[in-house]
């Protein structure tokens, strides 16, 4: 496994417990175990669905999409880290625009959505059947 | 493929039909928007989370040559508590009184599924093994 995907899943696994932490406190909350957090909604589904599933199979498809047979064999090894940070930040960047301001949130959006243009760009090449293509 | 990928699989298949299956007998009903979040984590967790998990199990590197994925109990400790919360949230959930009987369903689901989504993570973390 290519050491950005090793990044990429260990950060998704931390996205993957801190959002299930935050899904649990709403969930028990629901049914008035414990109080109501309302302002931790708006964190939840970035959380999980950008920062764990999205990262996760960004990670494992960086990994285990067929390679080049010439060059480099999974393409750029630069953007791979550019995704990653652009995911991360993104998440981040999201989560804070819910105390910031809605533009902030729309920031953040914009970096994941940039993240995952650039992933597309960098695996495209490589979605070919083995031993065709470079 | 190992059998507890096979049973994680199966199940998450099983969780994407009634997923869909029950967003689609309540769509435009008044149970329909009661039942959405029961829905929306069918798919989420029964179906893709689950799907990964089991799907990870099998294909992530080695932990080592005798164990080579790690923990496996722990791994049955994530299949039975994501199910078991997912299943009790299926049933408390749509519930629409308040009761303490809804609430002990809802956190003990709660705490289920967060202690399978804390024992993935300690399984697979030392799997993560990675090369220039």
């Amino acid at each position: 496994m290519p050491r950005v995907s090793v990044w990429m899943v260990r950060a998704a696994l931390i996205h993957l417990v801190i959002g299930s932490t935050i899904g649990a406190w709403l969930l028990a909350a629901k049914g008035g175990a414990v109080g109501t957090a309302d302002w931790l909604l708006p964190l939840h589904a970035p959380i999980v669905l950008v920062g764990w599933m999205v990262q996760v199979t960004i990670g494992v498809g960086y990994w285990i999409l067929p390679r080049f047979a010439t060059g480099a064999e999974r393409g750029s090894t630069r953007s791979p880290w550019v995704i990653a940070l652009l995911l991360n930040l993104g998440v981040m960047i999201i989560a804070a625009g819910h105390w910031l301001s809605p533009a902030v949130t729309a920031l953040g959006i914009a970096a994941a959505g940039l993240g995952v243009v650039v992933f597309v760009a960098t695996v495209g090449p490589r979605v070919k059947a083995f031993g065709t293509g470079r | 493929m190992p059998t507890l990928s096979r049973w994680f699989v199966r199940t998450a298949l099983a969780a994407l039909l009634l997923g869909f299956g029950l967003g689609a007998a309540t769509a435009g009903s008044g149970a329909g928007g009661l039942l959405a979040p029961t829905v929306i984590h069918l798919l989420v967790v029964g179906w893709l989370t689950q799907m990964v998990f089991g799907v990870a199990f099998w294909l992530f590197p080695k932990f080592a040559a005798d164990r080579p994925r790690g923990f496996e109990w722990l791994g049955w400790v994530c299949y039975g508590t994501l199910n078991a919360g997912l299943l009790l949230r299926v049933v408390a959930e749509p519930i629409a009184t308040p009761g303490s009987a809804r609430a002990v369903a809802l956190a003990a689901s709660a705490m289920l599924q967060l202690a399978a989504a804390v024992s993935f993570a300690i399984n697979t973390w030392p799997r993560l093994k990675g090369r220039p």
